[in-house]
């Protein structure tokens, strides 16, 4: 957390008052606790670089070793005591709180639920020292081989606490609990080389290189750092930096979002959502973001003492750091790659069968450039900068503008020549996604507006439309009338199952507007449970759906041509509302090589 | 089969004919021409089951017999021959025909016309008789008002009605109106009739139309079918027949405007290229372009997010109270593309209510645009 040099006055116990001032509670649940305790002792030591073993998932060993300042002798025994610390001092301290321990609870709550043994020799001093700590008694210090820096090694853990072992799950599961708490501790410090053993087996290593694409390769895979955008963004007071991965990326669960808030792992369920919004409209469903974030802000406006592991953190006003997390990820994924299309390695005998399309895994992330060698770091908090080369294409899509045509396929699809191979649209989604940002930006100006001030443009009909529907529908549209009017519908009851038009958001061709007043109704969008956000975001997608030319539509050359210009101009456009591509790229390297030329 | 005819007429024939033939047949077969050489003449016949086109051009025969033959490369080797003699041999056993005129000689192969189609003749039933380009105009000012969306079947159709002497055609697709009238030289006395037709057909025939009517072609003839479900148009050779739309025609006699609180005068060419370029900046979906009447001229202006906007006046005699209101750009162009007169007049009866626009001269045109409710 702290990369100015590490310094430490003794490890000393808090009063009382002190004391009783630090959210209290269990510490070590299970053995990924251990592991986030000691890596979080050895990165607030200023260790260069962390080795961690577990074995038994967990229950039969758990070591960290890291080369930083170390543990004077005479201290050894006394960091095990609980309120023992070096961190702070008084009460005014923790509101200003700079490293990741502050409550001298960690190494004592180990050593009372399990058989511990420390070795410590800090800088510039000749031989180690080892105490053993075992049901909470500690024997030592005394002297031990050892290099420069401390080993903690956990054994037998919860071994005189039988119930506390039968809420484990399996050792696999703990075991990759401790790995993936370990790899969050990479990822927050890039900085920090992170060598992890599980079972024997080495399961992450990171070269500690300050670059943190470079951790998120170590932890997720070259596909994952390539897809990476960098986010760095300011928002009243708050800076929010680090990657997020482009859709191409996402994964199917939350894990692979690492939020940090001044350098913390935190589980921050409003500040998950704020990335999720961000990538609304942009994955599909059951897809997750790939992000490692850090927001960093004066520690006096965030209260890290509120939970007893410290997994959630209290800001001062958490609508702004919500609003920063949300506008940085945007602001970094709405000019994602496009998707490209992955042509299948090995041809079939046949030769027809080119490519295995079998989304998303046939979608890969277009590759990034990598950075520049020898960039200078940047000098602020947060994550460092990467090479000063700015990505060739600042937004995803915006080159879309100087594609060419080359016509429409099967009348689904447009084939467009891009600078670079060919690309190949998917007429539908594209103009959904062209027609979802319209609509979704005419419900925002209407909302922040006065409601009457603005209302969207609507197209008066020639004759009324008579719009049969079932019952249970027509029963639900008193509640939904003004958000329907609010998009340009006149719509009003006409007897118990139909409801009568008159005018219909501009637009949208005619012959669809019973079966998209009918979706409408179905979504139950008016139900207060939803954020606005969220509203807009649904009604717009229904919206689009409907007005968008049909997969099957024969397009006019000009036709194909204005939605490719639309398409350039609209953020996120390389997916539809629902997150899947609206183009994939086919470049000539990789035709090259499909076809066998070198 | 066996005969011969000119490559010239035959190219031309088959161009017209092979519109019926569909990109995308849904029978292979339906790609290829049917060819029979009977009676003194070759017929032509292309089809997509919906709209069906025949032509038949004089040869001479030696032998009768039928074929058919893929359109695609049948066209583009007959349009690539000089004019001359075309000579035709049908070989039965492997379904190829020879053609050859002067030093070109080509074999293609075909599939036994036995399992082309069979579709429905049609006999007796209602004729009419019309001018060919006065139709075809007819055609184009109200094909362009129809909807190109399945989703209301109705819709794509041009309701064609006949009733003392006048054709009357009218299309809409809910948000505008095209009723054109015609007199009808020729019809058997007291024929009432009334009759959807897709309007994909009548472009089609529209096109068909152009060149040959200014050839000084003999009158078209309108044949409708006597179980009501097709009609064929007949032309110097030409015959077209699609399949009508079934339905009630929604009432439109209630929403052409009768009064007329605001009425603008303006030159049609210069209203169609300020539109057009004030059009370019209405990008989003809407669509939308604002009129303003002033004194002495109209101001039409635009205004997307992403473009920015965009004004221009023009000038216009204004009549009655003055006016704001606003227009999906591409209802305004459609209609002003195809008025004919040097003016034209928008009648208005204020923002929200149907606004009208006639060629000035002509009483046989109207078009019905609904306005776009915004913030004028
Ligand atoms: N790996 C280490 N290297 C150097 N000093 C350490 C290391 N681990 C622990 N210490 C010292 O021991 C003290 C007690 O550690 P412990 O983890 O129990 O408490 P803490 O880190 O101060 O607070 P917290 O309970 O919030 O973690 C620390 O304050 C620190 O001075
Ligand atoms: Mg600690």
């Amino acid at each position: 957390m702290s990369e100015s040099a590490p310094t430490r006055g003794r490890i000393h116990q808090l009063p009382p008052s002190v004391a009783d001032a630090i959210a209290a509670g269990e510490v070590v649940e299970r053995p990924a606790s251990v592991v986030k305790e000691l890596v979080e002792n050895a990165l607030d030591a200023g260790a260069r670089r962390v080795t961690i073993e577990v074995e038994g998932g967990g229950l039969e060993r758990i070591a960290v070793a890291d080369d930083g300042l170390g543990i004077a002798a005479e201290e050894l025994a006394l960091a095990f005591s609980r309120h023992a610390t070096s961190k702070i001092d008084t009460v005014g301290d923790l509101a200003r709180i700079s490293t990741l321990g502050f409550r001298g609870e960690a190494l004592a709550s180990i050593g009372a639920v399990a058989a511990v043994e420390a070795v410590s020799r800090p800088a510039g001093v000749g031989a180690a020292a080892r105490v053993t700590v075992r049901g909470a008694v500690v024997t030592g210090p005394g002297p031990a081989p050892g290099a420069p820096g401390t080993a903690v090694t956990v054994r037998d853990l919860f071994g005189t606490t039988p119930a506390r072992r039968a809420f484990l799950r399996q050792p696999r599961a703990e075991a990759a609990a401790c790995v993936r708490v370990a790899a969050e501790a990479a990822l927050a410090r890039p900085d920090v080389a992170v060598e992890v053993r599980s079972e024997g087996r080495r399961s992450l290593t990171t070269p500690g290189s300050g670059q943190l694409r470079d951790a998120v390769r170590a932890v997720f895979g070259a596909a994952a750092a390539q897809g990476c955008r960098p986010v760095e963004l300011e928002h009243e007071g708050l800076r929010v930096t680090g990657l997020v991965g482009s859709p191409a990326v996402a994964r199917a669960s939350r894990e692979a979002c690492v939020l940090l808030v001044n350098g913390r792992r935190v589980h921050q369920r409003g500040l998950q959502v704020a990335v999720e919004n961000a990538f609304r409209g942009l994955l599909p469903a059951g897809r997750y973001p790939l992000a490692v974030l850090d927001v960093r802000c004066d520690p006096s406006r965030v209260d890290v003492n509120v939970h007893p592991t410290k997994r959630e953190v209290r800001f001062t006003d958490e609508r702004v750091a919500f609003a920063a997390v949300e506008r940085a990820c945007w602001a970094a994924v709405r000019g994602s790659e496009p998707f490209h299309l992955a042509l299948a390695s090995g041809l079939s005998p046949g030769g027809k069968e080119l490519a295995a399309l079998g989304p998303p895994a046939a979608w890969a992330a277009a590759p990034l450039p990598l950075p520049a060698p020898g960039a200078s770091p940047g000098t602020g908090p947060g994550f460092r900068e990467e090479g000063a080369a700015p990505p060739p294409r600042p937004l995803g899509l915006e080159e879309a503008r100087h594609w060419r045509p080359l016509g429409q396929a099967l009348d689904q699809y447009l084939v467009v020549e891009t600078g670079s191979g060919v690309a190949i649209l998917d007429q539908h989604a594209a103009h959904e996604k062209v027609l979802y940002w319209g609509f979704l930006e005419g419900l925002r100006i209407a909302e922040e507006a006065a409601p009457a001030a603005a209302p969207a443009p609507s197209q008066v009909l020639l004759m009324p439309d008579l719009i049969d529907l079932p019952p249970q529908l027509v029963a639900a549209f008193p509640t939904q009338a003004s958000l329907l009017a609010g998009v340009g519908f006149d719509l009003e009851l006409f007897g118990e199952t139909s409801l009568r038009c008159t005018a219909v958001p501009a637009g949208l061709p005619a012959a669809r507007v019973a079966a998209l007043v009918e979706a409408l109704l179905a979504e139950g969008l008016a139900t207060g449970a939803l954020s606005a956000s969220e509203r807009h975001h649904r009604l717009a997608a229904v919206l689009a759906c409907h007005a968008a030319v049909r997969f099957g539509d024969r397009l006019s050359p000009e036709g194909i041509r204005r939605l490719l210009d639309d398409l350039a101009d609209t953020p996120g456009g390389l997916t539809c509302p629902h997150g899947r591509p609206t183009v994939l790229l086919l470049g000539d390297r990789e035709l090259r090589h499909a076809f066998g030329r070198s | 089969m066996r005969c011969s005819l000119s490559a010239h007429q035959f190219a031309a024939g088959l161009g017209a004919v092979t519109r019926a033939v569909s990109p995308r047949a849904t029978l292979p077969i339906l790609s290829n021409v049917l060819i029979e050489a009977r009676d003194g003449a070759v017929h032509l016949l292309a089809t997509n089951l919906d709209l069906t086109i025949r032509h038949h051009l004089p040869a001479k025969i030696d032998e009768p017999g039928s074929i058919t033959l893929p359109a695609k490369i049948l066209s583009e080797f007959v349009a690539a021959l000089p004019d001359g003699t075309m000579e035709w041999e049908l070989d039965a056993s492997s379904q190829t025909v020879a053609l050859r005129s002067g030093p070109y000689t080509a074999h293609i192969r075909g599939i036994d016309a036995a399992e082309f189609p069979q579709l429905p003749v049609l006999q007796g039933g209602s004729r009419v008789v019309l001018d060919p380009i006065a139709f075809a105009t007819a055609t184009e000012q109200t094909v362009v008002a129809a909807s190109v969306d399945e989703g209301r079947p109705l819709y794509t159709g041009v309701l064609t009605e006949v009733a003392d002497s006048v054709l009357t055609m009218v299309a809409t697709d809910g948000h505008r109106l095209a009723i054109r009238q015609m007199g009808v030289p020729e019809t058997e006395a007291g024929t009432r009739t009334s009759f959807i037709v897709p309007a994909r057909a009548l472009a089609e025939l529209g096109r068909l139309l152009r060149p040959q009517g200014g050839d000084g072609a003999g009158p078209l003839s309108l044949k409708l079918a006597q179980n009501g479900t097709h009609i064929t148009f007949e032309l110097s050779g030409y015959e077209v027949s699609t399949r009508l739309l079934e339905g009630t025609y929604p009432n439109y006699s209630k929403v052409v405007p009768e009064t007329a609180q605001t009425t603008i005068r303006t030159n049609t060419k210069e209203f169609l290229r300020t539109a057009r370029v004030v059009a370019l900046f209405a990008r989003d979906a809407a669509n939308v372009v604002k009129i303003r009447s002033e004194p002495g001229m109209l101001t039409l202006s635009a205004n997307t997010n992403e473009v920015g906007d965009n004004v221009a006046t023009l000038p216009a005699t204004i009549e009655g109270e003055q006016l704001a209101i606003a227009f999906n750009a591409r209802y305004l162009l459609d209609v002003l593309q195809i008025l004919q007169t040097e003016e034209v007049e928008l009648v208005c009866n204020g923002s929200l209510a149907p606004g009208l626009i006639r060629p000035v001269g002509d009483d046989s045109y109207r078009y019905v645009i609904m306005p776009v409710r915004v913030a004028l």
